[in-house]
C-alpha cells in the first residue's frame, strides 16, 4: 500500500483510513495496530511540524516482510531529521521533573521491532517494523 | 471522531480518537479540571502522544494543590503506552 498526501495534519485522517484498510485486509493484530498507528502519526507530525516551508507531498508505504509490518515514511525535500539518533527520554522521572514532549518518539522506538533512518538529497525515509501479531 | 464528555459520578469520559487534531478541543477541557478527577478511557481507541502531554501537564498542575487525575478502564494497548512512558509510575491506573 502507498499513498502520497499533502504536507497538512489534516491528512491524518486519510492516512489513518489507508492503513485501516491494511490492517484489515492483511490482518494485523490489534496491539501492533496500535503501535503503528501511533508511528503514523508522530512520523508524519514531525514532518509537518518541522518541514514547514516544503509543499511537496510525503509518502507513505506499508507491506508485509514474513511475519511483520515495514511502515515507511519519505519526505522528498527535506533537511537531515533522523530519530534514530534523538536522546532518549527518562521514563522514570518524578512528576515534579518531567516536561511534555518527546514521549511520540521515544515510545515508537520502545514499541516497535525497530526504526531505521535513511538520508540523501535531500530526500529522507524513516522506516519502522513491527511484529503483525 | 473524538468527543470528552462528563459522566453521571462527574468523571471525564474519552471517547474515540485522541489524535493530534484533537489537541485544542481537549486542552480546553483538562486546563480546566481545578481538583482531582477520575478519566474513564472505556470508550478511547487510540491516544497519541500529544494527548500524553495534555495528561501530564494537567496532572502537574493538580499536584500542586495535592489533587491527581486517576485513569480507569486504559485498553491493554494504552497501558502499553502509560508503561513505556513512565505514566504507570506517576498516575493512578485502575
Amino acid at each position: 500500500m502507498q499513498v502520497e498526501v499533502e504536507r497538512d495534519l489534516q491528512s491524518l485522517s486519510e492516512l489513518f483510513r489507508r492503513a485501516g484498510e491494511f490492517f484489515e485486509a492483511n490482518g494485523v493484530g490489534d496491539d501492533a495496530r496500535g503501535v503503528l498507528e501511533m508511528a503514523i502519526e508522530e512520523l508524519f507530525t514531525n514532518l509537518v511540524k518541522y518541514n514547514q516551508e516544503s509543499k511537496t507531498a510525503v509518502m507513505m508505504r506499508m507491506e508485509i516482510e514474513e511475519d511483520r509490518v515495514v511502515l515507511s515514511f519519505t519526505d522528498f525535500d527535506t533537511d537531515r531529521f533522523d530519530i534514530t539518533e534523538f536522546p532518549e527520554v527518562d521514563a522514570s522521572q518524578a512528576l515534579s521533573d518531567r516536561t511534555p514532549g518527546g514521549l511520540g518518539i521515544h515510545l515508537m522506538k520502545k514499541m516497535s521491532d525497530g526504526v531505521e533512518y535513511e538520508y540523501s538529497n535531500r530526500v529522507a525515509k524513516t522506516t519502522l517494523y513491527k511484529r503483525m501479531n | 471522531m473524538f468527543d470528552i464528555q462528563s459522566g453521571a459520578n462527574g468523571e471525564v469520559l474519552l471517547i474515540g480518537r485522541f489524535d493530534a487534531q484533537q489537541v485544542d478541543k481537549a486542552r480546553d477541557v483538562f486546563l480546566g479540571i481545578e481538583q482531582s478527577k477520575v478519566v474513564d478511557f472505556a470508550r478511547l481507541e487510540y491516544i497519541a502522544s500529544a494527548g500524553l502531554g495534555i495528561l501530564l501537564a494537567t496532572q502537574k498542575k493538580l499536584s500542586e494543590s495535592g489533587g491527581a487525575l486517576k485513569l480507569i478502564n486504559v485498553n491493554k494497548h494504552i497501558r502499553d503506552v502509560f508503561h513505556f512512558s513512565g505514566f504507570d509510575q506517576i498516575f493512578e491506573i485502575e
